[in-house]
Protein backbone atom coordinates (compact mmCIF):
# COMPACT_ATOMS: atom_id res chain seq x y z
CA UNK A 1 0.00 0.00 0.00
CA UNK A 2 2.11 3.22 -1.31
CA UNK A 3 -0.11 5.84 1.22
CA UNK A 4 1.43 8.62 -0.49
CA UNK A 5 -0.30 7.84 -3.96
CA UNK A 6 -3.32 6.77 -2.43
CA UNK A 7 -3.27 10.65 -0.70
CA UNK A 8 -2.94 11.85 -4.52
CA UNK A 9 -5.46 10.17 -5.82
CA UNK A 10 -8.30 11.01 -3.24
CA UNK A 11 -7.14 14.53 -2.19
CA UNK A 12 -6.73 15.07 -5.77
CA UNK A 13 -9.93 13.64 -6.55
CA UNK A 14 -11.20 16.32 -3.76
CA UNK A 15 -9.02 19.16 -5.22
CA UNK A 16 -10.86 18.65 -8.32
CA UNK A 17 -14.61 18.43 -7.07
CA UNK A 18 -13.64 21.91 -5.41
CA UNK A 19 -12.65 23.87 -7.89
CA UNK A 20 -15.80 22.01 -9.92
CA UNK A 21 -17.91 23.05 -7.18
CA UNK A 22 -16.79 26.65 -7.64
CA UNK A 23 -17.27 26.68 -11.15
CA UNK A 24 -20.62 25.51 -10.69
CA UNK A 25 -23.44 28.18 -11.43
CA UNK A 26 -25.24 26.64 -8.37
CA UNK A 27 -24.60 25.78 -4.91
CA UNK A 28 -23.57 21.86 -5.05
CA UNK A 29 -21.32 21.10 -2.52
CA UNK A 30 -17.54 19.70 -3.31
CA UNK A 31 -18.66 16.77 -0.90
CA UNK A 32 -21.13 15.56 -2.87
CA UNK A 33 -19.09 15.84 -6.26
CA UNK A 34 -15.98 13.79 -4.89
CA UNK A 35 -18.62 11.02 -4.03
CA UNK A 36 -19.35 10.76 -7.69
CA UNK A 37 -16.09 11.65 -9.20
CA UNK A 38 -14.81 8.63 -7.05
CA UNK A 39 -17.46 6.39 -7.99
CA UNK A 40 -17.21 7.08 -11.18
CA UNK A 41 -13.75 6.75 -11.71
CA UNK A 42 -13.46 3.25 -9.55
CA UNK A 43 -16.82 2.56 -12.02
CA UNK A 44 -14.79 3.07 -15.11
CA UNK A 45 -11.88 1.09 -13.99
CA UNK A 46 -9.19 4.21 -13.87
CA UNK A 47 -9.22 4.04 -10.45
CA UNK A 48 -8.46 0.07 -8.82
CA UNK A 49 -10.18 -0.37 -5.25
CA UNK A 50 -6.42 -1.36 -4.19
CA UNK A 51 -5.32 2.04 -4.87
CA UNK A 52 -7.20 4.02 -2.69
CA UNK A 53 -8.99 1.60 -0.53
CA UNK A 54 -6.35 1.63 2.69
CA UNK A 55 -6.97 5.74 3.10
CA UNK A 56 -10.61 5.12 2.17
CA UNK A 57 -11.15 2.92 5.02
CA UNK A 58 -8.67 4.99 7.39
CA UNK A 59 -10.97 7.93 6.77
CA UNK A 60 -14.28 6.49 7.56
CA UNK A 61 -13.81 4.26 9.88
CA UNK A 62 -12.93 7.64 12.20
CA UNK A 63 -15.31 9.54 10.25
CA UNK A 64 -17.48 10.61 13.45
CA UNK A 65 -14.04 12.19 15.40
CA UNK A 66 -13.42 14.17 12.69
CA UNK A 67 -17.03 16.55 13.36
CA UNK A 68 -15.21 17.00 16.48
CA UNK A 69 -13.78 20.42 15.35
CA UNK A 70 -16.85 21.43 13.92
CA UNK A 71 -18.68 20.77 17.17
CA UNK A 72 -16.56 22.48 19.16
CA UNK A 73 -18.03 25.75 17.35
CA UNK A 74 -20.70 25.26 19.33
CA UNK A 75 -18.45 27.63 21.82
CA UNK A 76 -19.89 30.52 19.85
CA UNK A 77 -23.57 30.05 19.87
CA UNK A 78 -24.61 28.62 23.35
CA UNK A 79 -26.79 31.15 23.91
CA UNK A 80 -28.64 30.47 20.55
CA UNK A 81 -28.75 26.56 22.17
CA UNK A 82 -30.13 27.80 25.52
CA UNK A 83 -32.93 29.87 23.60
CA UNK A 84 -34.08 27.44 20.79
CA UNK A 85 -32.69 24.05 21.78
CA UNK A 86 -35.88 22.44 22.26
CA UNK A 87 -37.26 23.95 19.57
CA UNK A 88 -34.27 22.42 17.26
CA UNK A 89 -34.51 19.31 18.89
CA UNK A 90 -37.87 19.07 18.33
CA UNK A 91 -38.02 19.73 14.79
CA UNK A 92 -35.06 16.95 14.49
CA UNK A 93 -37.42 14.24 15.78
CA UNK A 94 -40.36 15.11 14.23
CA UNK A 95 -39.07 15.28 10.64
CA UNK A 96 -36.74 12.37 11.70
CA UNK A 97 -39.67 10.34 12.18
CA UNK A 98 -41.14 11.20 8.89
CA UNK A 99 -38.20 10.80 6.80
CA UNK A 100 -37.81 7.06 8.40
CA UNK A 101 -42.49 6.80 7.34
CA UNK A 102 -41.74 7.85 3.71
CA UNK A 103 -38.37 5.77 2.75
CA UNK A 104 -39.91 2.60 4.03
CA UNK A 105 -43.34 2.88 2.90
CA UNK A 106 -42.12 3.89 -0.68
CA UNK A 107 -39.64 1.45 -1.16
CA UNK A 108 -42.34 -1.39 -0.34
CA UNK A 109 -44.55 0.23 -2.51
CA UNK A 110 -42.23 0.13 -5.46
CA UNK A 111 -41.24 -3.13 -4.61
CA UNK A 112 -44.93 -4.21 -4.53
CA UNK A 113 -45.32 -2.56 -7.82
CA UNK A 114 -42.29 -3.90 -9.05
CA UNK A 115 -43.09 -7.93 -8.03
CA UNK A 116 -46.40 -7.29 -8.99
CA UNK A 117 -45.03 -6.77 -12.68
CA UNK A 118 -43.71 -10.12 -12.28
CA UNK A 119 -46.21 -12.50 -10.12
CA UNK A 120 -49.17 -11.76 -8.43
CA UNK A 121 -49.99 -12.29 -5.23
CA UNK A 122 -46.62 -13.11 -3.51
CA UNK A 123 -45.00 -10.76 -1.14
CA UNK A 124 -40.90 -9.94 -0.92
CA UNK B 1 2.45 29.67 30.33
CA UNK B 2 -1.26 29.43 28.83
CA UNK B 3 0.02 30.92 25.36
CA UNK B 4 2.85 28.83 25.14
CA UNK B 5 0.22 25.67 25.82
CA UNK B 6 -2.20 27.01 23.43
CA UNK B 7 -1.02 29.22 20.94
CA UNK B 8 0.37 26.51 18.73
CA UNK B 9 -1.01 23.94 16.09
CA UNK B 10 -0.45 21.13 17.88
CA UNK B 11 -2.51 22.02 20.90
CA UNK B 12 -6.25 21.65 18.83
CA UNK B 13 -5.79 18.20 17.72
CA UNK B 14 -3.97 17.07 21.37
CA UNK B 15 -7.59 18.40 22.96
CA UNK B 16 -9.67 16.48 20.76
CA UNK B 17 -8.15 13.61 20.51
CA UNK B 18 -7.97 13.19 24.58
CA UNK B 19 -11.70 14.80 24.71
CA UNK B 20 -12.58 11.65 21.97
CA UNK B 21 -10.75 9.06 24.30
CA UNK B 22 -12.88 10.18 27.39
CA UNK B 23 -15.94 9.89 25.17
CA UNK B 24 -15.06 6.24 24.19
CA UNK B 25 -14.48 5.58 27.42
CA UNK B 26 -17.98 7.39 28.71
CA UNK B 27 -19.65 5.58 25.90
CA UNK B 28 -18.16 2.10 26.94
CA UNK B 29 -19.03 2.70 30.56
CA UNK B 30 -22.43 4.32 30.24
CA UNK B 31 -23.38 1.25 27.10
CA UNK B 32 -26.68 3.89 26.78
CA UNK B 33 -27.69 4.96 22.64
CA UNK B 34 -27.77 8.20 23.81
CA UNK B 35 -24.45 8.27 25.57
CA UNK B 36 -22.37 8.85 22.34
CA UNK B 37 -18.42 9.43 22.28
CA UNK B 38 -18.56 12.62 19.82
CA UNK B 39 -21.33 13.96 22.55
CA UNK B 40 -19.19 13.63 25.38
CA UNK B 41 -16.13 14.80 23.46
CA UNK B 42 -17.91 18.05 22.04
CA UNK B 43 -19.22 18.75 26.18
CA UNK B 44 -15.90 18.18 27.19
CA UNK B 45 -13.74 20.45 24.83
CA UNK B 46 -16.08 22.83 25.01
CA UNK B 47 -15.86 23.19 28.35
CA UNK B 48 -12.23 23.14 28.50
CA UNK B 49 -12.52 25.85 26.34
CA UNK B 50 -14.73 27.63 28.41
CA UNK B 51 -12.62 27.26 31.65
CA UNK B 52 -9.36 27.72 30.80
CA UNK B 53 -11.02 31.01 28.45
CA UNK B 54 -8.79 29.93 25.48
CA UNK B 55 -9.65 31.37 22.06
CA UNK B 56 -11.08 29.13 19.89
CA UNK B 57 -8.39 30.75 17.52
CA UNK B 58 -6.17 28.60 19.14
CA UNK B 59 -8.04 25.69 19.35
CA UNK B 60 -8.51 25.69 15.39
CA UNK B 61 -4.70 26.18 14.50
CA UNK B 62 -5.11 22.63 15.10
CA UNK B 63 -8.03 21.38 14.76
CA UNK B 64 -8.35 22.80 11.78
CA UNK B 65 -6.53 20.17 10.25
CA UNK B 66 -8.59 17.52 11.34
CA UNK B 67 -11.50 19.33 9.91
CA UNK B 68 -10.03 19.31 6.73
CA UNK B 69 -9.36 15.64 6.41
CA UNK B 70 -13.72 15.94 6.19
CA UNK B 71 -13.83 16.30 3.00
CA UNK B 72 -11.53 13.52 1.53
CA UNK B 73 -13.41 11.42 4.70
CA UNK B 74 -16.73 12.53 2.57
CA UNK B 75 -15.47 11.44 -0.79
CA UNK B 76 -14.64 7.65 0.57
CA UNK B 77 -18.28 7.26 0.50
CA UNK B 78 -17.43 6.90 -3.24
CA UNK B 79 -15.91 4.13 -2.53
CA UNK B 80 -18.69 1.92 -0.18
CA UNK B 81 -21.24 2.95 -2.92
CA UNK B 82 -19.43 1.78 -5.44
CA UNK B 83 -18.61 -1.83 -3.34
CA UNK B 84 -22.74 -2.12 -3.02
CA UNK B 85 -23.25 -1.31 -6.81
CA UNK B 86 -24.48 -5.12 -6.99
CA UNK B 87 -27.67 -4.55 -4.40
CA UNK B 88 -27.67 -0.71 -5.19
CA UNK B 89 -28.50 -2.07 -8.90
CA UNK B 90 -30.82 -5.00 -8.10
CA UNK B 91 -32.81 -2.66 -5.87
CA UNK B 92 -32.12 0.44 -7.96
CA UNK B 93 -35.87 1.68 -7.58
CA UNK B 94 -36.78 1.30 -3.98
CA UNK B 95 -33.59 2.53 -2.91
CA UNK B 96 -33.62 5.92 -5.45
CA UNK B 97 -37.66 6.87 -4.70
CA UNK B 98 -37.60 5.58 -1.26
CA UNK B 99 -34.15 8.30 -0.75
CA UNK B 100 -36.18 10.60 -2.35
CA UNK B 101 -39.68 10.66 -0.76
CA UNK B 102 -37.66 10.18 2.58
CA UNK B 103 -35.86 13.63 1.43
CA UNK B 104 -38.94 15.26 0.46
CA UNK B 105 -40.49 14.18 3.45
CA UNK B 106 -37.98 15.71 5.81
CA UNK B 107 -37.56 18.80 3.73
CA UNK B 108 -41.41 19.83 4.11
CA UNK B 109 -41.57 18.25 7.69
CA UNK B 110 -38.62 20.28 9.19
CA UNK B 111 -39.48 23.58 6.93
CA UNK B 112 -42.91 23.38 8.02
CA UNK B 113 -42.41 22.85 11.74
CA UNK B 114 -39.51 25.83 11.40
CA UNK B 115 -42.01 28.10 10.43
CA UNK B 116 -44.93 26.95 12.65
CA UNK B 117 -42.22 27.08 15.92
CA UNK B 118 -41.46 30.45 14.17
CA UNK B 119 -37.71 30.07 13.73
CA UNK B 120 -35.33 32.39 12.12
CA UNK B 121 -34.44 32.10 8.72
CA UNK B 122 -30.03 31.31 10.25
CA UNK B 123 -31.50 28.62 12.83
CA UNK B 124 -34.00 27.58 10.21
CA UNK B 125 -31.43 26.52 7.23
CA UNK B 126 -29.22 25.09 10.55
CA UNK B 127 -31.51 22.85 11.16
CA UNK B 128 -33.21 21.59 7.75
CA UNK B 129 -30.13 19.09 6.07
CA UNK B 130 -30.65 17.23 9.57
CA UNK B 131 -30.88 14.11 8.38
CA UNK B 132 -27.69 14.28 5.78
CA UNK B 133 -24.42 13.43 6.32
CA UNK B 134 -22.58 16.06 8.14
CA UNK B 135 -20.31 17.25 5.94
CA UNK B 136 -23.06 17.42 3.25
CA UNK B 137 -25.29 19.09 6.39
CA UNK B 138 -22.57 21.52 6.84
CA UNK B 139 -21.81 22.58 3.11
CA UNK B 140 -26.16 22.90 2.52
CA UNK B 141 -26.05 25.01 6.00
CA UNK B 142 -23.74 27.37 5.21
CA UNK B 143 -24.77 27.85 1.31
CA UNK B 144 -28.15 28.72 3.36
CA UNK B 145 -26.35 31.08 6.04
CA UNK B 146 -26.80 28.54 8.74
CA UNK B 147 -24.73 27.99 11.46
CA UNK B 148 -22.10 25.14 10.82
CA UNK B 149 -21.87 24.38 14.49
CA UNK B 150 -26.00 23.89 14.95
CA UNK B 151 -25.82 21.71 12.12
CA UNK B 152 -23.68 19.91 13.16
CA UNK B 153 -25.52 19.41 16.80
CA UNK B 154 -28.72 18.70 14.58
CA UNK B 155 -26.89 15.91 12.35
CA UNK B 156 -25.78 14.65 15.57
CA UNK B 157 -28.83 14.46 17.31
CA UNK B 158 -30.66 13.10 14.89
CA UNK B 159 -28.65 10.23 14.03
CA UNK B 160 -28.09 9.26 17.73
CA UNK B 161 -31.72 9.50 18.26
CA UNK B 162 -32.82 7.79 15.29
CA UNK B 163 -29.87 4.97 15.74
CA UNK B 164 -31.80 4.69 19.43
CA UNK B 165 -35.01 4.37 18.24
CA UNK B 166 -34.32 2.07 15.11
CA UNK B 167 -35.54 -1.24 16.33
CA UNK B 168 -38.57 0.45 17.64
CA UNK B 169 -39.54 2.05 14.22
CA UNK B 170 -38.61 -1.29 12.82
CA UNK B 171 -41.14 -3.11 14.65
CA UNK B 172 -43.92 0.06 14.29
CA UNK B 173 -43.93 -0.47 10.50
CA UNK B 174 -43.33 -4.43 10.64
CA UNK B 175 -40.33 -4.37 8.68
CA UNK B 176 -38.22 -6.96 10.38
CA UNK B 177 -38.67 -9.16 7.24
CA UNK B 178 -37.92 -6.17 4.96
CA UNK B 179 -34.74 -5.93 5.27
CA UNK B 180 -34.24 -3.43 2.24
CA UNK B 181 -36.91 -1.13 3.15
CA UNK B 182 -35.62 -0.69 7.06
CA UNK B 183 -31.86 -0.09 5.56
CA UNK B 184 -33.14 2.53 3.32
CA UNK B 185 -35.68 4.23 5.70
CA UNK B 186 -32.86 3.82 8.68
CA UNK B 187 -30.14 5.62 6.17
CA UNK B 188 -31.96 8.16 4.77
CA UNK B 189 -33.45 8.97 8.16
CA UNK B 190 -30.32 8.98 10.56
CA UNK B 191 -27.36 8.81 8.10
CA UNK B 192 -24.14 7.38 9.77
CA UNK B 193 -24.65 6.79 13.22
CA UNK B 194 -27.94 5.14 12.74
CA UNK B 195 -25.84 2.92 9.93
CA UNK B 196 -23.72 1.77 12.78
CA UNK B 197 -27.10 0.03 14.04
CA UNK B 198 -28.64 -1.04 10.84
CA UNK B 199 -25.71 -3.06 10.17
CA UNK B 200 -26.28 -4.50 13.25
CA UNK B 201 -29.80 -6.12 12.00
CA UNK B 202 -28.17 -7.83 9.13
CA UNK B 203 -26.26 -7.75 6.70
CA UNK B 204 -28.28 -6.59 3.91
CA UNK B 205 -29.70 -3.56 6.17
CA UNK B 206 -26.51 -2.62 6.53
CA UNK B 207 -25.57 -2.00 3.05
CA UNK B 208 -29.20 -0.59 2.50
CA UNK B 209 -28.53 1.79 5.02
CA UNK B 210 -24.92 2.94 4.02
CA UNK B 211 -26.03 3.50 0.10
CA UNK B 212 -28.91 5.45 1.33
CA UNK B 213 -26.66 7.73 2.86
CA UNK B 214 -24.86 8.88 -0.18
CA UNK B 215 -28.09 8.54 -2.60
CA UNK B 216 -29.85 10.84 0.18
CA UNK B 217 -27.31 13.35 0.56
CA UNK B 218 -26.81 13.80 -3.43
CA UNK B 219 -30.96 13.44 -3.53
CA UNK B 220 -31.06 16.47 -0.42
CA UNK B 221 -29.03 18.64 -2.00
CA UNK B 222 -30.53 18.50 -5.26
CA UNK B 223 -33.80 18.89 -3.82
CA UNK B 224 -32.32 22.43 -2.32
CA UNK B 225 -31.03 23.33 -5.45
CA UNK B 226 -34.31 23.78 -6.34
CA UNK B 227 -36.45 24.41 -3.40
Amino acid sequence: MNIIRQILIVFGVCLLATAASGLLPFPLPASVLAILLLAALLGLGLVKEGSVAGLCDFLQGHLTFLFLPAGVGLLEHLDLLASSGAALAAVCLVSGFFTFAAAALTVRLVQRIQKGGRREGTDL
Amino acid sequence: MKELICNNAVFGIVLCAACWQAGLWAAAKAKHPLVHPLVVAIALAVAALAAFDIPLECFYQGAGYLDMLLLPATAALGLSVWRQRRVLKENFWPVVLGCAAGAAANALAAAGLCRLLALDASLANSVLPHSVTTPIAIALSEAGGGVPAVTTLCVLFTGITGAAFAPLLVKLFRLEAQPVAAGVAIGSASHAIGTGRAMEMGQVQGAMSSVAIGVAGILTTLLSLVW
